[in-house]
């Protein structure tokens, strides 16, 4: 078991860059996300790892071992594929026992192992079948099992979830960070969908064009997105132009076009006079009176029942500002047209890297 | 990557060698007077009327040929695209009957059938139809009659090219079409027909190639001011000229100049953009009255398209030299002579026998070495991608485009010119190695496709798991690939196998001594003794084509639904 680190890769196909100079360390013992866009290079470096792509350039480690030019067949690492690969001409067992007969295991041994994988992903009763009689999440779990049953230093996963349906990937989500935690895997999990990277991961990382544009736990990414690109990757976000009036202690004063706004969220003030602003939609909420700082008054202009809250849009001074209410009777009760207060928590104004889009 | 490189390298280097090899040396053979380069021959070809009439006969026969195929087909393909209906399964599938009889040994069977003296006449008069002695010739022309055989031998290529490309179509772009107001003929010819185009072209080429360049047809039927017949008298009589070798060059390049134009010009597949969720196809069932009237095209495809496979059975058991419909006419008596449980000619009898044997064993050696050849390629060519195996894939593919008569006489062509390869000369040496080699190559394309198409059902994803738990690249050869890919050998193995075992042009020509002779050559020779020779000739075709049905019927035993991918190019 080691951490795993990259340094400075990149990967080329033809004349397209597909990993630009890129450097990543992921901690022992870590379920660390991958996160971007379908052709950011998430997978390219997955595959990379994995040794079936090699890099043109750069390092790979585990632990002190240089990986760079092993081939994948002998790199410790094991994956779980986006369509899972299971072979079809063998039995659920026999697909799990694999990669224990490569690495020479003894039969008896093998038998407890795959066994003991297979009650793991709650598959036990399965072991005979061939996949093509499983379902799609049971055929999920087989190739977690096979992936895990090798005790790899680095589980690799490609989308493991994209092919499940909502509620199967909600029980996956959890199951699959039970198992990493309880066997004190480290694992590296690519994904587009943030849900299931802001849900999982210790940490992670957003690519854009073969570059990480942010890495750190998920809490910190969403609420401190540094440029507009990861803000708004990352969810719903209200994104405008502000100028930096006055800095004061952690406080920073701004003028937007939604009026003075007051941001304690901003350790970067100053970076340069006019910034842009992100302020996620939670951020605003409706308030009955007005706060001395951050009360913005508007019209509302549309809202949308989402079960759990009300989304909705003020415009304030020919600018829309977009908000979430808890669902509530007085959400419940917001009319089109009608006038209302919201309040945004100074905490929740960040302001962003200038030079970034 | 190096080593796939390598071996990439290495097969083009091979397939140049084998298949390029022997067009230059035809090539130069007809170029080459007295020691210099000249264009002599090639003026003498078209200076001579009987040429230059064979040249243009043969092109007639191919679009005739292809013409009709197009017209059999096309209808059957709609027709089973868009309806559902009782049989349809065992309709389709014996679509393809014709597939395990050579045309030259229908030839035979639509002689018995269709002669003054035929089956058909028997039946017309037996109905009162007809007076004795007032029958009707239906094989009057021998140039309808060699357009006939091989439009039914070849229309199954046809069939599964444009049935294919219809299975690939996406339907709503056809319901597009529907909902935007264009009627039936209109989406069949503004959409539907454009985008199956290149398919049914990709068909069509290969077809019109194949009649253009037939030899065993023409030869059986008669029909001798052809330039494929003109070629082989040449080779029959003395030492082939350079004429000859220039015919087979002039028939090579209108072959290469019909291949790419079909390619270039009209088979260029539309760019279509597949959608992730494609939509379900509706087929129309349909029963009663209406699934009868869908019924008879097939059924009269049929009737025709097996009529030289009865004609051939009924020659075989006719007792005085008219085949007849009657039981209480047939006799076992030719069966009998060349198994040789009578006393007849032993010469016969060995002349079938090793016949045999012999196609058994060419055929044989060349599956063996097209499974190993078909698979290095395909894997090369779906698992790396690139320049290079692009261009191994376009070889591999060329024998589709180069006639099986110019190859065959291009290996003879290379044997006549001296130095080492002299040995390999089929005149005078065992014509062993240079028959496995032409059945092979010929047949390479379809072990090729075969295996590709199987590759790319087998996720990459699939290999690299394997690799992924550590297993070397050998034990991920022969645990996962090759298990997985059972199927896809087999079904190409049948079909090189198949295909082999009644090969007619390599066959003719480049076996000279009668204990080399494969099957279709020992009947080509039995077919001309004069008293009762295409009865025997008959008798082997019966073999042939029982042989090849068993070997059809393991296949599908073993392949389950899949058989029919096996005809499928």
């Amino acid at each position: 078991m080691a951490e795993v680190r990259l340094r400075d890769v990149e990967k080329s196909y033809g004349h397209t860059r597909v990993l630009d100079n890129l450097s990543l360390d992921i901690q022992h013992g870590e379920v660390y996300f991958l996160l971007g866009p379908s052709g950011c290079g998430k997978t390219t470096l997955l595959r990379g790892i994995a040794g079936f792509a090699p890099f043109d350039a750069g390092t790979l480690h585990f632990g002190d071992r240089d990986m760079t030019s092993w081939q994948p067949q002998r790199r410790p690492t094991a994956m779980v594929f986006q369509n899972y690969a299971l072979w079809p001409h063998m039995t659920v067992a026999a697909n799990v026992e694999f990669g224990l007969k490569t690495r020479k295991v003894a039969a008896k041994e093998r038998r407890r192992r795959v066994a003991e994988a297979l009650a793991l992903v709650r598959l036990g009763d399965l072991a005979k079948r061939k996949p093509a009689q499983l379902s799609g999440g049971q055929q999920q779990r087989v190739a977690l099992a096979r992936a895990l049953v090798v005790q790899p230093e680095c589980l690799l996963l490609d989308e493991p979830l994209s092919n499940l349906d909502a509620k199967l990937r909600q029980e996956m989500r959890i199951e699959i960070r039970r198992i990493v935690k309880e066997h004190d895997l480290t694992a590296l999990c690519v994904t587009h969908d943030q849900d299931e990277a802001l849900s999982m991961a210790d940490r992670m990382a957003v690519m854009f064009e073969g570059r990480i544009a942010q890495c750190g736990d998920p809490r910190t990414l969403y609420h401190k997105p540094t440029s507009a690109r990861v803000a708004r990757f990352l969810g719903e976000t209200n994104l405008v132009d502000g100028r930096v009036k006055e800095v004061a202690g952690g406080a920073v004063h701004l003028d937007s076009p939604y009026g003075p706004l007051l941001s304690t969220a901003a350790d970067n003030a100053g970076n340069g006079p006019v910034r842009k602003i992100s302020i996620r939609p939670e951020a605003v909420t409706l308030v009955a009176q007005s706060e001395n700082d951050n009360t913005i008054v508007g019209e509302i202009v549309d809202h949308v029942f989402l079960g759990h809250a009300v989304r909705f849009r003020v415009l304030v001074s020919g600018v829309e500002l977009l908000g979430q209410a808890v669902e509530t009777a007085r959400a419940a009760a917001l009319e089109l047209g009608a006038r209302v207060q919201v309040y945004i928590d100074p905490e929740d104004i960040v302001l962003l890297e200038p030079g970034t889009d | 990557m190096r080593a796939s490189r390598t071996l990439a390298v290495l097969l083009i280097v091979i397939l140049a060698l084998v298949l390029l090899a022997p067009i230059y040396s035809v090539v130069m053979a007809g170029l080459r007077e007295e020691g210099r380069i000249s264009f002599a021959w090639f003026g003498d070809v078209f200076a001579d009327p009987l040429y230059r009439e064979g040249i243009l006969n043969s092109f007639y026969i191919a679009a005739a040929t292809t013409l009709l195929t197009l017209i059999i087909s096309i209808p059957l393909a709609l027709i089973s695209d868009s309806y559902d209906f009782p049989f349809k399964k065992l309709l389709l599938l014996l679509l393809n009957a014709p597939l395990i009889l050579p045309p030259f040994v229908g030839a035979i069977g639509m002689k018995g059938m269709l002669s003054r003296n035929g089956g058909i006449n028997e039946l017309l008069v037996s109905w009162g139809w007809l007076q004795q002695g007032h029958t009707i010739d239906f094989l009057g022309s021998p140039f309808w009659s060699c357009v006939i055989v091989e439009a039914l031998y070849l229309y199954p290529i046809a069939f599964l090219n444009a049935q294919a490309a219809l299975a690939n179509l996406d339907p709503s772009m056809i319901e597009a079409a529907r909902d935007l107001g264009a009627g039936r003929l209109r989406s069949f010819f503004g959409v539907r027909l454009p985008l199956i185009r290149s398919g049914i072209f990709a068909g069509a080429s290969i077809i019109f190639i194949w009649s253009f360049t037939e030899l065993g047809t023409p030869l059986m039927v008669g029909f001798r001011r052809l330039t494929a017949v003109q070629v082989f008298d040449e080779l029959q009589t003395t030492a082939p000229q350079g004429d000859a070798y220039a015919l087979v060059v002039v028939l090579l390049a209108i072959s290469v100049i019909v291949y790419a134009l079909s390619k270039l010009v009209f088979g260029r597949p539309v760019q279509t953009i597949t959608p992730k969720a494609g939509v379900a196809k509706i087929v129309e069932r349909k029963t009663g009255f209406k699934a009868l009237l869908l019924l008879i095209p097939f059924v009269i495809v049929l009737v025709a398209a097996t009529l030289p496979h009865i004609g051939v059975m009924l020659t075989s058991v006719s007792s005085n030299g008219s085949v007849s419909l009657h039981p209480a006419d047939w006799t076992l008596k030719h069966h009998e002579n060349l198994i040789g449980v009578s006393e007849t000619s032993s010469e016969i009898r060995e002349l079938a026998v090793h016949s045999v044997e012999n196609s058994a064993k060419y055929a044989f050696a060349a599956t063996t070495v097209d499974l190993f050849l078909g698979f290095g390629i395909a894997w090369l060519v779906v698992r790396r991608r690139g320049r290079l195996t692009f261009m191994l894939d376009a070889m591999a593919m060329l024998p589709l485009a180069v006639p099986g008569l110019v190859l065959a006489f291009g290996y003879f062509a290379m044997t006549q010119t001296g130095g080492w390869l002299s040995r390999l000369d089929p005149i005078s040496h065992d014509p062993t190695p240079l028959l496995v080699l032409a059945y092979s190559v010929r047949r390479l394309p379809f072990m090729v496709r075969s295996c590709a198409a199987g590759l790319e059902q087998l996720p990459e994803a699939m290999e690299e798991a394997a690799i992924d738990m550590g297993a070397s690249w050998k034990r991920t050869l022969s645990r996962i690939t090759l298990p997985l890919l059972a199927p896809s050998f087999l079904a190409g193995g049948v079909l090189v196998f198949s295909r082999s075992m009644l090969e007619v042009s390599d066959s003719l020509i480049l076996a000279f001594d009668r204990s080399t002779y494969p099957m279709t050559k020992a009947i080509w020779s039995l077919a001309a003794i004069p008293s009762s020779g295409m009865e025997s000739a008959s008798v082997l075709g019966c073999w042939g084509m029982i042989l090849l049905l068993a070997t059809f019927a393991i296949a599908s035993k073993v392949l389950g639904k899949r058989l029919g991918g096996v005809f499928r190019l």
